[in-house]
């Protein structure tokens, strides 16, 4: 049956059409079309019948009373920054650190320029310049996503897994946020979850839905079907051990999700920024 | 004022922290949401929980509605894929064996049809249906929202749309008429 004959008999079913004629002719053409509209005008009648549900009232005073209790342990996110005011900043950091190069350039003269930028760029790889080393780690966290403005947030996660692996790590240089997703993405393969510092989700143990919900939105968003969350990442092992107490978005910082029936030996990771719940790193 | 004024009024207010704007949002949204959520859930608890999940999502993500939709179905369509995610964990935990003497469809069914309001056979009918046809009968069919609102909550063209509730309606027929023999 070819779609706009479909089409026709639904409408007809609906009661949309101000002339039937065609429809009905089109019915009585076939048994095949006969049929059609036998079976939409069952289905669609039996659903009319069923209506829209409402809440008891007693129901929509428990559904007002638990989300406010939820909602006053978490503060409602805050309007993202555009693309260009981010960059702006990323491009500014920039500056500052090509004017500054420039700077001690001039004042130490020409033959011992090179030296002197060798020097800069060391400073600035151990700590002095840590700002700077971070925003470019931020840029490049940029590149490694599909370029949607929605996903933008997820540089921010970039820089800040960056920066805590150049303190563990004085005086080398910090990896590419690919790099690194790419390294905690072989761990979590390996199953060593520790090592990568994650923690596996069990959705039996007490978690904010809402991150639950972040992980299922940015994968929907992202366009990544069949993707289940598999583990939170950053700061989560040494607060779930402190606390019994739900974990929460200033507990996890990222989550990791992979196709339900894959090999994880093989499994394609994704890595999700649960502050602004967009997939930041794809891992294949 | 536009709806979409409106809109970004109250999400304005609701970033500056005002709670009685999240309330009249709520308010606005609570009926269709629980009502989309029942429908899928095919049990009130279950859907009362999605309800929730769907409004503190909607809370948290407040700073990310671009207005490229209405509220409502930037809203509808969090609370289909909250709905979707719960039942998918749902499934997940289904993993303790049952005693032999129970029939786990059947016991499923009786559970969600007593709590949903539903006529048994339709529930268990809208239940047959894959994710893509259900949800897109249920808003469509019982919801009785129009076919690009269906198509924007749901991220698909209205084309797409129509196939998957014709073809949605004609299983229904299918099951309502195997139950029925």
């Amino acid at each position: 049956m070819r779609d706009h004959e479909l089409e026709l008999i639904a409408a007809l079913v609906e009661g949309r059409l101000d002339d039937e004629a065609e429809a009905r002719a089109l019915i009585a053409s076939s048994p095949e079309h006969a049929e059609e509209y036998a079976a939409q005008t069952l289905a669609y009648q039996a659903l009319q019948d069923v209506g829209t549900a409402s809440m008891s009232d007693g129901e929509r005073a428990a559904l007002h009373r638990d989300v406010w209790t939820a909602l006053r342990a978490q503060p409602a996110a805050k309007a993202k920054s555009p693309w260009w005011y981010r960059w702006t900043t990323v491009a500014a950091g920039l500056l500052v650190v090509a004017g500054s190069v420039a700077v001690l350039n001039q004042d130490l003269g020409g033959e011992d320029s090179m030296e002197t930028f060798a020097e800069v760029s060391s400073a600035l790889d151990s700590g002095e310049g840590a700002d700077s080393a971070t925003t470019t780690a931020a840029a490049t966290g940029g590149e490694t996503r599909d370029g949607d403005e929605s996903d933008a947030g997820g540089g921010d996660v970039a820089t800040d897994t960056t920066t805590a692996e150049a303190e563990e790590q004085p005086g080398s240089a910090p990896p590419e946020p690919a790099a690194l997703y790419s390294s905690k993405a072989a761990e979590v393969r390996e199953g060593n979850f520790e090592d990568a510092g994650a923690v596996p989700y069990d959705d039996s143990e007490p978690v904010d839905p809402g991150l639950e919900a972040c992980v299922t939105q940015a994968i929907d968003d992202a366009g990544l079907d069949g993707y289940e969350l598999l583990a939170f990442l950053e700061g989560l092992r040494d607060a779930a051990q402190e606390s019994s107490t739900t974990l929460t978005e200033e507990t996890a910082e990222l989550a990791v999700a992979t196709p339900e029936t894959t090999d994880m030996s093989a499994a394609p990771l994704a890595f999700v920024d649960l502050k602004d719940c967009v997939v930041v790193y794809l891992d294949e | 004022m536009t709806t979409a004024a409106q809109d970004a009024q109250l999400l304005a207010r609701v970033l500056d922290g005002d709670h009685d704007a999240f309330n009249e949002i709520m308010r606005h949204h609570e009926d269709r949401v629980f009502s989309v959520c029942l429908r899928i859930m095919g049990n009130r608890e279950l859907a009362l929980d999605a309800t929730q999940e769907t409004f503190l999502t909607a809370f948290r993500k407040a700073g990310q509605f671009q207005g490229n939709s209405a509220l409502g179905t930037w809203i509808y369509r969090i609370a289909v894929n909250t709905c979707y995610d719960q039942l998918r964990r749902q499934k997940r935990r289904r993993v303790d064996p049952l005693p032999d003497h129970v029939d786990p469809a059947d016991h499923g069914a009786v559970e969600a049809v007593e709590s949903a309001g539903l006529r048994p056979e339709i529930q268990r009918a809208l239940a047959s249906l894959s994710e893509d046809y259900r949800s897109a009968v249920i808003l469509s069919d019982i919801e009785g929202l129009g076919l690009p609102e269906v198509a924007a909550i749901l991220g698909i063209p209205v084309g797409t749309v129509k196939s998957r509730v014709f073809r949605g309606r004609r299983l229904l027929a299918q099951q309502l008429g195997n139950q029925n023999q």
